[in-house]
């Protein structure tokens, strides 16, 4: 096998680990400002995904439009379901609020999945765009894959910014290491948490977008997905970006090294495998930060 | 503009943690709280600031009745609470600390943030010194301050303050006795739990010594007779 199949591999892997990194930001988001595990969390991107194909499909909209147009709208779907579903629960005691968020979240899973597929077929789906490619020796980069990269680090550097230069920000971070501290300086937590919802909820739907341009989706996938991103916020910490692009890249290019060398039946288990070993041998956590 | 707390009563599950506790203040006026550890102290304080949800009776601050309300809403109509363990943003700068004490004020601007946060970098040059360090970076009594600090840019009408001085050097503890003299002159309402019940009494005007849930003693800080009826009321 040549080098340069291996580095084919490995340039898919950072952008599929760079998508999973965008899942794993949102996701983290949430449960450090909501502390709520949202399962249905994976499925936003599949659900977009497929949205967005058939919008390519049948309208030949521009993958920005589309954006434009759906992302915005998970924002308010996201706060609404939050509003709706998830708030009514934290008056239940911590016991039925926990179950009741797994069952909410789960629910959402089952049903959002199940709606599409009945909607819009169990098929796997993409946009395939005709653009230019580049070739570096015998690794192809395809225009198409470059913009992807560009958005990850621009949507990286704009989470990033909002975080520690707006108020919403200081506020999420405030709530995220001290949530009775928060309020005890006035923090208005029902508005954080509800904007955090559907701001955790656009980023998925903003790499689904993106993850649709490259890679298959199907109706089914956000499971697996919501795993990845567990794994990734369980090994990156929570609340901490460059922690996450870090193993979500890493785990990107181990999925696909793992498909290259024993076959892509494996790659899905290679998170669940790696996360395992990771708390075996470092079940102290790593420190990313400086202390 | 007084801070009314009628007839007081909280259970934790079946235990009557507060038993009917009256009390008055205003505004300009420190009020010392003193008892016995597991009297109840805390519990009132956390009642006000909206923590722990009374079984009975009312909590008002010129007349605006505080039941119900959550800990935030308490807190944006002008109540700033000091909790015993200071509840510092450990992984945030002394200055975002600072920033999330302004969210307490309802009418904000740009311009009037940076005054207050100028303001209190001139009456805490430490915290100035301090302002991008992050807060568990901070001693004991630079935490004390800064979370004294936090309440104070909010520009709180009544101040509840739980055991500042706990563990803290002398000089310190000076300093926070200052501080709470200082919000009293702004005519700030200040209510205070404290061990150290000799500095508590200095700056105190009024004291409620409280028993089991109850008010056993009020009397007036100033007066030396009031002191030893408080020391026989609260000892053994």
């Amino acid at each position: 096998m040549s080098v340069d199949v291996v580095l084919q591999v490995v340039v898919g892997g950072v952008l599929l680990g760079g998508l999973y990194a965008l899942v794993a930001f949102g996701l983290s988001l949430i449960y450090g400002v909501v502390r709520i595990l949202n399962f249905a969390h994976g499925t936003i991107l599949a659900v977009v995904g497929v949205m967005a194909s058939v919008m390519f499909a049948s309208w030949q909209l521009s993958p920005v439009l589309i954006a434009l147009i759906l992302v915005p709208g998970v924002f308010v779907i996201g706060a609404l379901f939050y509003r709706g579903l998830l708030r009514p629960l934290e008056r239940r005691s911590p016991l039925e609020a926990t179950i009741g968020t797994v069952l909410v979240t789960v629910g959402a899973l089952l049903i959002l999945s199940d709606v599409t597929a009945v909607l819009a077929g169990p098929m796997q789906r993409n946009i395939l765009l005709r653009a230019p490619v580049i070739e570096v020796g015998d690794i192809i980069i395809s225009i198409t894959q470059l913009a992807i990269l560009a958005a990850i680090v621009v949507l990286t550097l704009a989470i990033h910014v909002i975080l520690k230069t707006t108020w919403f920000g200081l506020a999420v971070r405030a709530v995220t290491q001290e949530p009775v501290a928060a309020e005890l300086c006035g923090a208005r937590s029902l508005g954080i948490k509800t904007l955090t919802f559907g701001v955790g909820s656009a980023t998925v739907a903003m790499a689904a977008v993106l993850y649709v341009l490259t890679f298959p989706v199907d109706p089914y996938m956000g499971f697996g997905l919501t795993v990845k991103a567990f794994t990734i916020i369980v090994v990156g910490g929570i609340g901490n970006l460059p922690g996450a692009l870090i193993v979500g890249v890493l785990l990107g290019v181990a999925e696909g090294l793992v498909g290259l060398f024993w076959g892509p039946e494996w790659s899905p288990a290679i998170s669940v495998v790696l996360l395992l070993l990771i708390l075996v041998a470092f079940p102290a956590g790593f420190r990313w930060r400086r202390a | 503009m007084t801070l009314r707390i009628d007839n007081l009563h909280v259970h934790y599950g079946l235990s009557h943690v507060i038993q009917g506790i009256t009390l008055e203040a205003k505004p300009g006026e420190v009020v010392g709280i003193f008892g016995r550890n597991g009297v109840g102290k805390t519990t009132l304080m956390k009642t006000v600031a909206g923590w722990v949800q009374p079984s009975d009776g009312a909590i008002a601050l010129d007349g605006q009745p505080f039941v119900g309300l959550t800990p935030d809403q308490i807190c944006r109509h002008g109540v700033g609470f000091v909790p015993e363990d200071r509840r510092i943003f450990p992984g945030l700068t002394v200055e975002e600390n600072l920033k999330l004490g302004l969210m307490q004020r309802n009418q904000r601007s740009r311009a009037g943030d940076r005054d207050a946060v100028a303001r209190i970098y001139e009456r805490f040059p430490r915290l100035a010194e301090r302002r991008l360090q992050t807060g568990t970076t901070l001693s004991g009594g630079e935490q004390q301050m800064l979370a004294m600090a936090r309440v104070m840019i909010g520009e709180p009408r009544l101040v509840l303050i739980d055991e500042p001085t706990e563990g803290l050097a002398p000089m310190i503890v000076a300093e926070i006795f200052a501080i709470i003299r200082e919000m009293k002159a702004n005519g700030i309402i200040v209510v205070l739990v404290e061990q150290n019940i000799a500095g508590a009494l200095a700056v105190s005007d009024r004291f409620y010594a409280i028993e089991r849930g109850h008010v056993v003693l009020t009397g007036d800080a100033g007066v030396q007779q009031a002191h030893d009826d408080l020391m026989r009321a609260i000892s053994v």
